[in-house]
């Protein structure tokens, strides 16, 4: 097969409905009903000694106003432990509504349903409640201290978790030199452009409850509404149609409002919608990142690392849904591309009273990645070696692949690296910024300005199971329909699905329409995140393609009388190897497909001329075959791929403002073939820019209260495209063995190194050393003052 | 996120506009809404009545004289700054009125709304300070003139009355030897600033400094307007030069911290400002 569109840079199919206003968003759906709207705690940490809800029922639009005691059924119940893992010994979830206590601000403790959300919140300012405030846990150090988050949690120990390769006591005792480190990253959170919201609707005649929801996981929430609703999933249909955004916050299910949604959509049977605001994101949905790590590493005189031990906290928030996720992934994804013969790592894992804390874009990686880079960089300085040579030492060779960390990655499995060649990526990625040349740049920098380089490389395992179908259907008029069943929130799915099935069935690109994430198409399904979606659908597409080719073959070969091996799909039709002279167009090949009765177009007309008589003996549907020229494709990896990427950044740091000016950004990434070079790209520029929000913008500034303080676009400084530069990218296709496309995720990879990398510039620029993210110019200020990086 | 039930009015002269503030209790004046309705959204403010100016011909005017600039309550920034005669005998305004926000916020903010919202942070409060600007008002008994250093009182308070209307802003012009700049630092193009500094400086025949006036943002409840003429006047400023007007607009400015801002940053970086709007108008 030669590729006719994978690897091509077509423009995304999804982007003129998107850029014209005509998606189709969850808010879009429907204005009738109700809407749902919440009471929110604003203390992080009270008991609940009552709620009077009288006068709210007063007001003229109310139909009605929920606490925790007026749920009825399995919605008394904690929300789900979506990921249960050992380690996590004392898991915590949520209330529907809460139940006689909060434990962070932002904390759902009434439902109101209103004719509208305006309705709702003059309802909601009509509601007393008498609160107990108790001392609110906010950060690390207090979540060491004495006070609990959960009365029944000592230590606020949610998780304790350690693993090891190697002996590390022994190794860390042997090296020539041995540095500590501590190091901290702050929160911040994904800030995807629509919140979350469902929009669920009864339909008493069919019983079907139709739910679009904006979500990652359809098929998920689905499971999760019918089994806490009590009814049967039959009944359940999610779907989500466009998603603004999702960056690991909507993986998160069932969230409170899409079961009550749900329930009051058939209690009060009227359509019933909740949408986010902009402030309940900030303070009820996920936020990510806080950790703070202790680094104690051995190496030799040549800077060869002999033993990495890390003991790092992690900031879960005040429940832990998502399991242990993240911290693990930062466990096992630290060391990087890097050999590490011993290697310890121990995570607690604590409760603290702010916003739970799931994997967002990156997934717990830019702290790894922080820690393994900055302690490379580290011992670069101290044996006053090229920062680029170090990492060289330190690499896994091309030649060691599959490598095997000897550790267990975050789906259960050993983590074994299938490909990859990262001494490439890091040559390729210092040519491109200039190393070499960076003395005499250095010397050049803007009167009144330092300038400064660093380097960051990171392995991202990608494309995880446990598996993803896709479903190809050839219709009779020509168009090939396409399904899978996981959710897209802005990937380019329709594009590079479509790419794929119409390479695998030799049909044009545009014939082929695809729709992702909607359980009336495609029941099973995993969900969009982990970089997989590519790997999984994309292979479970391919495969469905495929079944449906051989069968289209079979039948043609039947109708032309011709043997199956000589025929070939090209440009939609079926034909004779080498020859467009005898073929049929594959749109009758569907008709032959499905035997039938009645005929009723002009495709179905022309397809009798092959049908013939058959054999009278036979059923016109012959054991074993079904009608119908489609197919279901399943991909179920063995374990994940893993992708990698070095990145490469010049900054230079004002000396009146400590502002930090990125002069250039470079990018060298390898997420195996690629196929759409145009989409890997936006993916990589959209992760970059997350990755300086976070390096330089972004932090969640509670008070010792817990009270977020700059829950608004205007005091959380998300950049704006002004404050992101150009991003220079190449590319290396080191394919994956581990599926027949060869492929690898892509989804994340911008983001991860971007802190590292920003630091080590940064580091470079000043003279100090830099030892926390985000890095503001006030900070960057008072640092100057004093020559060092305070651990905060 | 959404603001509390209001009325809406929509009166057709200024006439109408005052007798309606005055009659109502708790009643706003809505113009360009750029400040006002998030405040509403948030319900961190709750009026029961807004009056609607946008639309009223009588405050769309824009008057430039020699002598000044004179701004309807109605024009917003985008206005100001598509108006080539203000490019002309104010640059100032134009350089400050590209500061003020985004593009968006400025096609419908207001000039005259920035003021009476008195945000010590705005680009316009401080410009009207250094030039010592005046806004007129309107209400059922009578207008008045209200002169830039008697108009800001805190920040988001000012000495309007709750019956009265600003119905336009004056800026004087500068001499032919008068030079103005303005800088400011945000930490995303567009914020309020971080810091900045509007200076305005007057030389006699000789090139020398004959008056120095700079005002700041962001550094205090009002506008802080510092005049440098005890160590500028009779002498050229790259001769003062840097650390001792840094260090003289340090020692007068004491601003507060924030979420992303240590009070200390914020002084240096406002005298880093300062010094560099005198230096741009040298």
């Amino acid at each position: 097969m030669t590729p006719q569109n994978f690897g091509r840079a077509i423009r995304r199919t999804e982007d003129d409905r998107l850029v014209t206003g005509r998606g189709s968003f969850t808010d879009d759906a429907g204005s009738t009903g109700l809407s749902l709207t919440m009471i929110r705690s604003p203390y992080a940490n009270a008991r609940i000694l009552s709620i009077d809800v009288s006068e709210a029922l007063e007001v003229e639009g109310v139909q009605a106003v929920l606490t925790y005691s007026d749920l009825p059924g399995r919605l008394v119940e904690p929300l789900p432990l979506l990921i249960p893992h050992p380690s996590l010994v004392a898991p915590r979830t949520q209330y529907i509504l809460a139940n006689e206590h909060v434990r962070y601000v932002g904390q759902a403790i009434v439902a109101i349903f209103a004719t509208d959300r305006y309705v709702g919140e003059d309802a909601a300012e009509r509601v007393i409640i008498e609160y107990e405030p108790g001392e609110a846990v906010v950060g690390i150090d207090a979540a060491l201290g004495p006070h609990l988050v959960h009365e029944d949690v000592p230590g606020n120990v949610a998780a304790d978790h350690s693993e090891h390769v190697g002996d590390v006591d022994t190794a860390l005792a042997n090296a020539s030199h041995v540095l500590e480190l501590e190091l901290n990253m702050e929160r911040s959170m994904g800030s995807s452009l629509e919140g979350r919201a469902s929009h669920a609707t009864w339909d008493r005649h069919s019983r079907k409850l139709r739910i679009q929801n904006a979500t990652q996981t359809p098929t998920s929430v689905r499971f999760a509404v019918a089994n806490i609703l009590e009814i049967p999933d039959e009944q359940v249909e999610v779907f989500a149609i466009d998603v603004g955004g999702g960056f690991g916050t909507k993986v998160i299910h069932p969230w409170p409002e899409d079961i009550l949604t749900a329930w009051g959509a058939i209690e009060y049977d009227c359509p019933v919608k909740f949408t986010e605001d902009r402030v309940e994101h900030f303070i009820s949905s996920s936020h990510e990142r806080a950790q703070r790590h202790q680094i104690k590493v051995g190496f030799d005189e040549e800077g060869r690392i002999l033993g990495l031990d890390v003991d790092f906290i992690h900031d879960n928030g005040a429940y832990t849904p998502y399991g242990m996720i993240a911290p693990l992934i930062t466990a096992t994804q630290l060391p990087g591309p890097y050999k590490l013969p011993n290697y310890r790592v121990r995570f607690r894992s604590v409760y603290t009273n702010t916003v739970q804390v799931t994997p967002y874009r990156g997934a717990a990686r830019p702290h790894a990645v922080f820690s393994m880079e900055r302690t490379i960089d580290r011992i670069a300085a101290f044996l006053e070696i090229d920062r680029a040579e170090v990492r060289r030492r330190n690499f896994i060779q091309p030649d060691e692949f599959p490598y095997d960390l000897g550790m267990i990655f975050q789906d259960g499995r050993p983590a074994i690296y299938d490909s990859g060649n990262y001494p490439e990526l890091l040559e390729k990625v210092l040519s491109m910024i200039e190393w070499d040349d960076f003395p005499e740049r250095r010397s050049q920098a803007t009167p009144g300005r330092r300038r400064g380089i660093g380097v960051a490389c990171y392995v991202e395992g990608t494309g995880l199971g446990p598996y993803e179908g896709g479903h190809v259907r050839v219709e009779t008029g020509g168009k090939v329909q396409v399904s899978t069943g996981l959710a897209s929130s802005g990937q380019g799915h329709h594009t590079v699905f479509a790419q794929i099935v119409a390479d695998e069935l030799g049909v044009p690109f545009e014939d082929v329409e695809v729709v992702t994430g909607d359980t009336r198409r495609f029941q099973y399904a995993v969900g969009t995140f982990a970089s997989r979606a590519a790997v999984t659908s994309g292979n479970a597409v391919a495969e469905a393609a495929r079944l449906v080719k051989e069968k289209a073959i079979s039948i043609a070969a039947d109708a032309l009388e011709a043997n199956p091996d000589d025929l070939e799909i090209v440009d939609a039709q079926v034909q004779v190897k080498g020859t467009t002279a005898r073929g049929i167009p594959l749109a009758q090949v569907a008709v032959l497909a499905n035997p039938l009765r009645y005929s009723f177009s002009e495709a179905a007309r022309a397809a009798t001329q092959f049908a013939g008589a058959g054999d009278l003996d036979e059923p016109p549907v012959k054991p074993g075959e079904d009608p119908g020229l489609e197919a279901t494709g399943w991909y179920s990896p063995v374990r994940a791929t893993f992708a990698s990427g070095a990145h490469a950044v010049e900054v230079e740091v004002d000396a009146a403002t400590s502002e930090v000016e990125i002069l250039r950004y470079c990018v060298v990434h390898d997420c195996g073939r690629l196929i759409n070079p145009m989409i890997v790209e936006g993916q990589i520029h959209g992760g970059v820019a997350q990755g300086i929000a976070g390096a330089l913008y972004e932090k969640m500034a509670y008070d010792e209260d817990g009270n977020l303080q700059n829950a608004s676009f205007m005091d959380f400084l998300m950049p704006y495209c002004t404050e992101i530069p150009e991003v220079e990218i190449d590319h290396l296709e080191t394919l994956s063995p581990l599926n027949p496309l060869g492929i690898k995720g892509a989804g994340e990879a911008g983001v991860i190194p971007v802190s590292a990398a920003i630091a080590a510039a940064v580091e470079d620029a000043e003279g100090f050393q830099i030892n926390h993210m985000p890095l503001f110019p006030s900070e960057l200020h008072e640092m100057r003052a004093i020559g060092v990086d305070e651990p905060n | 996120m959404k603001p509390s039930p209001f009325n809406y009015y929509c009166p057709a002269s200024v006439d109408e506009a005052v007798q309606l503030l005055s009659d109502l209790e708790d009643a706003k004046i809505l113009a360009g809404g750029q400040s006002l309705i998030p405040l509403m959204n948030f319900r961190l403010a709750a009026p029961e009545h807004l009056i609607d100016i946008s639309g009223l011909a009588e405050l769309s005017e824009i008057k430039v004289d020699p002598d000044e600039v004179e701004i309807g309550a109605s024009v917003t920034h985008s206005q100001v700054l598509q108006s080539e005669q203000i490019g002309s005998e104010l640059p100032l305004l134009w350089e400050a009125e590209k500061l003020v926000a985004h593009e968006v916020i400025r096609n419908r903010g207001t000039l005259c709304g920035s003021l009476a919202h008195a945000d010590p942070a705005g680009e316009m409060t401080a410009v009207l300070s250094v030039l010592r600007g005046k806004v007129q008002t309107a209400s059922v008994s009578g207008g008045r003139t209200i002169q830039a250093m008697d108009l800001f009182e805190g920040p988001l308070q000012s000495s309007l009355r709750d019956d009265e209307l600003i119905v336009s802003a004056t800026f004087p012009t500068l001499g032919p030897n008068a030079v103005s700049s303005f800088r400011e630092v945000a930490r995303r193009h567009g914020d309020y600033a971080v810091a900045g500094a509007v200076s305005v400086v007057e030389y006699d025949d000789n090139s020398l400094v004959c008056s120095a006036q700079a005002a700041f943002l962001s550094v205090g409840p009002v506008p802080t307007l510092i005049s440098l003429d005890d160590l500028l006047v009779g002498h050229r400023i790259e001769d003062v030069g840097y650390t001792e007007i840094y260090n003289f607009l340090s020692s007068q400015l004491d601003p507060h911290g924030d979420l992303q801002t240590s009070a200390d940053y914020r002084r240096h970086l406002a005298a880093e400002m300062g010094w560099a709007s005198l230096e741009a108008c040298t």
